[in-house]
């Protein structure tokens, strides 16, 4: 394996093993007590970072993990903050909200993301009726990206091999024509995929796979997290 | 009483939309169970020859696979018989786990699910595919363990006739030497297109050998593998004697 497109840690841990559909129940319960959470007074917030901290215990994620993957996030809310400081009361506030929910957010998708491999949350998500689809699709494209990534690397390091002390514009004209020379190669690749396809039977269709249900206590508690997350954002909202 | 081949090539031709000839009047058979090398240089044709014989590059001639000739309105049927491993195992393997990729062809041809699933196992077993590897994403498969995926991927249609493009290109020699004890140990008829002698001389007791898409010889491997001088014409070159 030379490389792919994948977030996921393996690692064994309650989170790990726990059903991809309880963690994406789990999940948008979260996120929706993050979004309606408020930032004044601080507890409710404090208590879903709290909730988060847990996700981190029990999904055996290193905190510096999380804020390598996160500090993207902290690139787009901290100009916010910054520039909220000659906007006055109101304004500091609101960029404090909001850098609090988009790191609230972002956090626990990287949670989920760390835990659950993208094909099995994906796989989960085609699940649910109306994803089905859309499901099917991401996945076709989430294993042809990585299909494609390994090319890249592969391109990339033939050619750095052979230009270890190219200039800028040398690297920059390698780069364009290994980029044009990969077209190539990924159009002759997904036309011996789509061979393979045909030849196994595709008519146009995918298949769908068994599913097997979800575990009662997995879906217990994700429930139960999505509504502790809920109940203290709303507490917090609405008292 | 005559058996019936299971798989018969009378007069295939083919030629490339440049022009160039790529097979000329092949004509060949293979008996049920039985394993026949396919040998020739680089660019002697026998990839296009596999490539015909599922109809995907349409030659002129006649194949008949499990007594079904392809023809228009009969690809499917054929290529549910006849499966082709590719020589590239990342260009076969499509789906995003390895159990879902094995159950896509059974599943495809209208199987229930767990019969599905139970195919892709067993298709698993034969080629000694550990059960622990069948979660996985290909792409976290090594390379004699994505060889062996996408030959049990073709494997779970059940095929009569099992057709293989450079099984041993960048297996190391335990790996060539696993996967030739999953192929002696399968009771379909294989045609192992390959320039690698030394598994020729394991697996297959009889050789087909092409030269700018001509079928140049049909013999024992055994005899043909003796003569050096031949091979050479060949483009091949004869193996050492030892274990493979």
């Amino acid at each position: 394996m030379i490389g792919h497109f994948d977030l996921y840690m393996r690692r064994e841990s309650a989170l790990h093993r726990m059903d991809e559909r309880a963690k994406i129940i789990a999940l948008v319960g979260f996120v929706l007590a993050a979004l309606i959470a408020p930032t004044r007074p601080v507890w409710p917030a404090c208590t879903l970072f709290g909730l988060l901290g847990l996700g981190l215990v029990f999904g055996r994620v290193p905190p510096l993990l999380l804020a390598r993957r996160t500090l993207l996030v902290a690139l787009f809310v901290g100009l916010p903050l910054l520039v909220s400081r000659w906007g006055g009361e109101d304004a500091r506030l609101a960029a404090e909200a909001f850098a609090v929910k988009s790191l609230l957010v972002a956090a626990a998708f990287m949670v989920l993301m760390t835990t659950t491999r993208t094909v099995d949350l994906l796989d989960a998500t085609g699940r649910l009726p109306l994803l089905r689809g859309l499901s099917a699709l991401a996945q076709f494209i989430v294993r042809g990206v990585n299909v494609l990534l390994g090319e890249v690397v592969r391109t990339y390091r033939a050619w750095a091999l052979r230009a270890p002390r190219a200039n800028l514009q040398l690297r920059v004209r390698g780069l364009a024509a290994a980029s044009v020379s990969l077209v190539g190669r990924a159009a002759a690749r997904s036309d011996r995929i789509g061979a393979a396809m045909v030849l196994r039977g595709f008519d146009g269709s995918l298949p769908q796979a068994p599913a097997r249900s979800p575990a009662a206590a997995h879906l217990a508690i994700g429930v139960a997290f999505a509504m502790l997350s809920l109940a203290a954002a709303g507490i917090g909202r609405w008292t | 009483m005559d058996i019936a081949p299971a798989l018969s090539v009378e007069e295939l031709s083919y030629t490339y939309p440049g022009g160039g000839r790529a097979l000329d009047q092949v004509s060949f058979s293979l008996a049920a169970g039985e394993r026949v090398a396919l040998l020739g240089a680089n660019g002697a044709g026998k990839s296009t020859l596999l490539w015909c014989l599922v109809g995907v590059l349409r030659a002129s001639g006649k194949v008949v696979v499990g007594g079904t000739e392809l023809a228009r309105g009969a690809e499917a049927e054929v290529r549910r018989k006849l499966g082709l491993a590719f020589s590239e195992p990342d260009d076969q393997l499509f789906m995003p786990t390895v159990s879902r990729d094995l159950s896509f062809g059974p599943l495809a041809a209208g199987d229930a699910p767990e019969e599905s699933l139970r195919k892709a196992h067993a298709a698993a077993g034969q080629v000694a595919l550990a059960e622990d590897l069948l979660a996985r994403p290909p792409h976290e498969l090594s390379s004699g363990e994505k060889r062996r995926a996408a030959l049990a991927a073709v494997l779970a249609l059940e095929p009569e006739v099992l057709a293989l493009d450079e099984p041993t290109n960048s297996l190391d020699a335990p790996g060539r030497a696993a996967l030739a004890e999953a192929l002696l140990g399968l009771p379909c008829a294989q045609l192992i297109a390959t320039h690698n002698l030394d598994f020729v001389r394991r697996l297959c007791p009889r050789s087909l050998v092409l030269v700018e898409g001509k079928l140049v010889a049909d013999e024992q491997t055994a005899s043909l593998l003796l003569d050096r001088g031949r091979l050479a014409d060949y483009g091949l070159l004869a193996p050492e004697k030892g274990p493979t």
